[in-house]
């Protein structure tokens, strides 16, 4: 081995804690890179080859009920490939130990009586001639331990029916099982069976309500589902919708694009860290070795051989950063995938390393690197020969360069010390202030996803849905109706709401929504603004979100075109009352009489919103599951619980996953920070030393100093997170969530705990280092 | 005892300078560390070069070495003229034919006495094996030690092996002796002549101990820049009769 390999080889050893921490941060930025970016592909690979393989449809409508026919002319609309009608039918389960109904949907098979566009997990399908056989979803079927020959109770078109269960299966439109606000998979039941059987059960004989539409490639879907639309006009269509309006892939790209996001960004972040960490390292440790290239040089040895020397120390943090960067990032992209198969189902999610995210990672490392090293090889560059053969001078110190020179006079000559040499690198102690800022905004990142969580849920939900069942009704009932329930067992309050799906259209397009009718003086339903204070229902005109009527390109005092989606279609026109600037999706509201009086029919009632008697409560529960007009009983606190759960794994995965890569670039940055402060100070401390002061009063010196970057960079640190919460924030879709960034004051604590925690550690650490400095060495001439 | 070699005949010249100039800064803070110096070397010679702090001595040696250039003048090589080589060919003079020996030795910390001599060792074809060069300075003994391991008689005279490991015609050395003390700086110099009874290298020693001219053969004193006197020694006085 050449004498400059073994010193290489040697100062990797001797600086190894140095050269383990920025391998570390290097890792934890390409673990992040694999990690999100081969998540999201195995998500993105899994729900394309799975809507590819089950030919998932492009489009979907709902109608009152058509004759076979029309689906045969459906069929010839340009743009179309396949059309296939079915019948759905909601449908409620009774399940041993369950407090309410699991709630759901019944669909027929495809008429040849095959399984098209499922996945068989167990069993068979039903037998065409069997009338009570069916197959069942199968995140259901495993929340409840059913498998074929199990028998499953439901409640269908207002009757109880007895089903067999023949097999378990896997749907595209149930990847995320969601029915209409529930998200445990234990409480949405699908059931699949032959189209004839479900016929006879509700009464569809020879109809359908329900069909699925795959387009040829190319095809302009506006005008598709502008013809589908017509065309079923006059069965009571309540308008064709694409991939974007169905819930469970609204779901799955919801997730995706978060985690497009996520993976796009975070990982930059990391990335910049490292780069800039090894840029200020690499540059204080060559500062250091200075002399030593220079006798290097004097000796012969060539400008590259040199370039190369301090290249190969910086090649061996990228290579071994690299490495275990990937190796982690397998294992949480595995984890990571892990926690989504339990609640996407595909039949097949896994997480592929693939040569390109490797060598991608491995790019970006080594780019990263290369930004950080780049400088200080072209320190190296520069460096004169004759440098060696210079008597070495003592280092340039100047007085209140940073106007500090108050705090100087105050504090003694140790505070001096401290003062002089923050004050005779100025540049060195921003960068150090800003690498710990990232540090910690790295932390608040992983943990404000949480804060905005907790706002969702409490403020949103707890304020505005103060209701503590909400009852949806099969199709609307007269207002009178609301009587019975409010002298349902246990009920202590009850007020209805009619919610009307509607197209609105405005100068700049339209969006299929809901028209949500609250009566003036309930306070179930509150709608409430972005500081949380409530907003009146209008009776003389429409109040939207603000987004929505920005998406429209409409105004307050604007008017608006309306058109019923169910019932009559009829169109009209009503003006802008108000707008808010509500947090959820796109809203809006009428009062309940307006509403009736707009539509010209009597004031209706399609929910009911109830306080209840909890100790009633499973009376109350059991006497709704035998009212046939009830299709669902939503608990807002199971909805919230479900919502909290299954949000919550996720976000404590990320959290945990973001806070450990904090952790390593705040140790990473405040650890090399000390050694290369360490190791430049090493003769002045030993002077101190040898001149009778104490170890600690000579510690302080140091640890003074590093106490000072960290105080300073905990300020910028927090604004820096609340930056990059917000960039990350910007990414999410407007028109489904609008929160403003959330950082909670525990969040700030807890990110400003976690990096002076690493800024003590590594304190003790040079402390240690300190005492046992040897005075000898360090007071001997240079070398 | 070292033996007496007479500087008798005029030998051929390795090194020699016309009219050089360093200045450093301009106008006001100009300061000419070199002032129009002439100057040579001559293979197989000991040329002490003496002045007080700031003659222009290490500038002058750190030109001769192709560690620095002159602001004018012209150095020639044999018939290589330095002062206008490029960078890279600086550093291939300084590889082939030059030995450095500094004051604070510059031994790399992380390497043994023997990897520190193969360090220079490694880059050339034919180099004295490691162990050799340290056998020459008196340290065949202390082959694996660290230079934290080592007095600093020791480390210098490793930095006396790294430089003749290369087998160089010309060793420069600035103030080899300066941080050491009486009987540490003799043993080094007896190393230094050592090596150019053995290997006839043109050695030219910088000091402001002007004892140690007499153990030259020529010694240049230097002022302000400028070379102020020569002299020839009729004789060379061994390092151990030295007394400073």
């Amino acid at each position: 081995m050449r004498a400059i390999d073994r010193k290489l080889l040697r100062d990797l050893g001797r600086m190894r804690g140095q050269v383990i921490t920025i391998a570390l941060v290097l890792a934890a930025g390409v673990a992040a890179t694999v990690t999100l970016t081969g998540t999201y592909r195995a998500l993105g690979a899994a729900r394309d080859d799975y809507y590819a393989a089950q030919d998932f449809p492009d489009l979907f409508v709902h109608v009152e009920r058509a004759p076979d026919a029309v689906a045969a002319r459906l069929a010839t609309i340009p743009g179309v490939a396949t059309v296939t009608p079915r019948l759905v039918e909601p449908l409620a389960a009774w399940m041993p130990g369950q407090a309410r109904p699991a709630t759901g949907t019944a669909l027929s098979l495809p008429d040849d009586g095959s399984l098209r566009g499922l996945v068989l997990r167990l069993g068979r399908g039903p037998d065409p001639t069997r009338a009570d056989e069916v197959v069942v979803l199968d995140s259901f079927a495993t929340a409840h331990h059913l498998a074929p020959d199990d028998r499953l109770e439901v409640v269908m078109a207002g009757r109880r029916h007895r089903l067999r269960v023949t097999g378990t299966v896997l749907s595209p439109e149930y990847v995320f099982p969601v029915a209409a606000g529930v998200v445990n998979p234990s409480g949405v039941v699908v059931v699949w069976m032959p189209r004839p059987a479900l016929a006879a059960r509700t009464g569809a004989d020879g109809s359908w309500n329900d069909a699925t539409f795959t387009l040829v490639r190319g095809a302009d879907q506006r005008a598709v589902i502008a013809a589908i639309d017509r065309a079923l006009e006059p069965w009571g269509g309540l308008g064709a919708y694409g991939r974007d309006q169905q819930l469970s892939h609204r779901f799955v790209s919801q997730e995706l694009e978060q985690l497009e996001v996520l993976a796009t960004r975070v990982p930059v972040v990391f990335l910049l860290v490292a780069a800039f960490l090894l840029n200020v390292v690499l540059g204080r440790l060559i500062q250091l070795q200075r002399e030593q290239l220079a006798v290097l040089r004097a000796l012969g040895y060539t400008k590259a051989a040199i370039a190369r020397h301090v290249g190969a120390f910086a090649a061996v943090i990228v290579l071994g950063g690299g490495a275990v960067g990937v190796a982690g990032g397998v294992a949480l992209g595995r984890a990571m995938t892990q926690l989504y198969v339990r609640f996407f189902h595909f039949p097949e999610l896994t997480f592929h390393l693939e040569a390109d995210l490797i060598g991608l990672a491995l790019a970006v490392s080594a780019a990263a690197t290369l930004a950080g090293a780049l400088a200080a090889m072209r320190r190296v560059l520069r460096l004169v020969p004759a440098e060696a053969m210079r008597t070495p001078s003592p280092a340039r110190y100047r007085k209140g360069v940073l106007g500090l020179r108050p705090v100087a006079r105050l504090a003694g000559p140790l505070g001096r010390m401290i003062v002089r040499e923050l004050e005779r690198k100025p540049l060195a102690m921003a960068l150090s202030v800003v690498g710990v800022g990232f540090a910690l905004a790295i932390v608040i990142i992983g943990r404000f996803s949480r804060d905005s969580l907790d706002v969702l849920l409490d403020d949103v939900m707890a304020r505005s849905m103060r209701e503590d069942v909400a009852v949806v009704l099969a199709k609307p009932a007269p207002i009178g109706e609301l009587g019975w329930f409010a002298h349902a067992p246990g009920v202590l309050a009850a007020e209805p709401a009619h919610a009307v799906p509607v197209r609105l259209t405005g100068p700049r397009g339209y969006r299929d929504v809901v028209v949500t009718g609250l009566r003036p003086g309930d306070h179930l339903r509150q709608v409430l603004d972005g500081r949380g204070a409530r907003v009146p229902i209008p009776r003389d005109g429409l109040l939207v979100s603000e987004i929505l009527a920005r998406r429209l390109g409409l105004a307050v005092g604007d008017r608006v075109r309306v058109e019923r989606r169910d019932g009559d279609h009829r169109q009209l026109v009503l003006p802008i009352a108000a707008t808010v600037d509500d947090r959820l999706g796109m809203q809006a509201y009428l009062e309940l009489d307006a509403l009736a009086a707009a539509l010209g029919e009597a004031p209706q009632l399609s929910e009911v919103l109830m306080t209840i008697d909890h100790r009633q409560r499973d009376r109350l529960m059991a006497t709704l599951a035998e009212v046939p007009a009830v299709v669902q009983v939503i608990e807002v606190s199971s909805f919230r619980d479900a919502f909290a759960a299954q949000s919550g794994d996720s976000m404590t995965f990320f959290t945990w996953l973001v806070v450990s890569l904090g952790v390593v670039i705040a140790v990473g940055v405040v650890y090399n920070n000390a050694r290369v402060a360490l190791s430049e100070r090493a003769r002045d401390l030993a002077t101190l030393r040898v001149l009778g002061y104490r170890r600690g009063e000579v510690a302080v010196v140091l640890i003074g100093q590093l106490a000072i970057q960290v105080a300073v960079a905990v300020p910028i640190g927090l604004w820096l997170g609340w930056a990059l919460a917000s960039a990350l924030m910007s990414a999410s879709d407007p028109e489904q969530y609008r929160f403003p960034v959330v950082i909670s004051a525990q969040t700030y604590g807890f990110a400003a705990l976690v990096i002076g925690g690493a800024a003590l550690a590594t304190a003790a650490l040079v402390r240690r280092r300190l005492d046992r400095l040897d005075l000898n060495d360090a007071l001997k001439a240079r070398d | 005892m070292a033996v007496v070699v007479m500087a008798a005949e005029p030998r051929a010249e390795i090194l020699s300078a016309r009219g050089l100039t360093k200045v450093y800064g301009a106008g006001a803070t100009e300061v000419r560390a070199l002032d129009g110096v002439d100057f040579t070397l001559a293979r197989g010679e000991i040329l002490a070069l003496l002045g007080p702090s700031g003659s222009g001595k290490s500038t002058l040696l750190n030109i001769l070495g192709g560690l620095d250039t002159p602001t004018t003048g012209t150095l020639h090589h044999g018939a290589q003229e330095l002062t206008r080589a490029t960078d890279d060919e600086l550093t291939r003079f300084r590889r082939d034919h030059v030995g450095f020996v500094f004051q604070f030795y510059n031994l790399v910390p992380s390497l043994t006495a023997r990897e520190n001599v193969q360090l220079a060792a490694d880059l050339v074809a034919a180099p004295m094996p490691p162990e050799e060069a340290l056998a020459v300075v008196g340290l065949g003994a202390r082959l694996d030690h660290f230079p934290a391991q080592l007095s600093g008689g020791e480390q210098q005279r490793v930095a006396i092996a790294r430089a003749i490991a290369k087998r160089p015609a010309m060793l420069l050395c600035d103030e080899p002796t300066g941080a050491l003390d009486g009987k540490t700086g003799r043993l080094v110099l007896e190393a230094l002549l050592a090596v150019n009874q053995r290997f006839g290298t043109a050695t030219a020693i910088i000091t402001h101990n002007a004892v140690i001219g007499a153990m030259a053969d020529r010694v240049v004193t230097m002022r302000d820049g400028r070379i102020a006197s020569e002299r020839v020694n009729p004789s060379r006085t061994p390092p151990a009769a030295l007394d400073w």
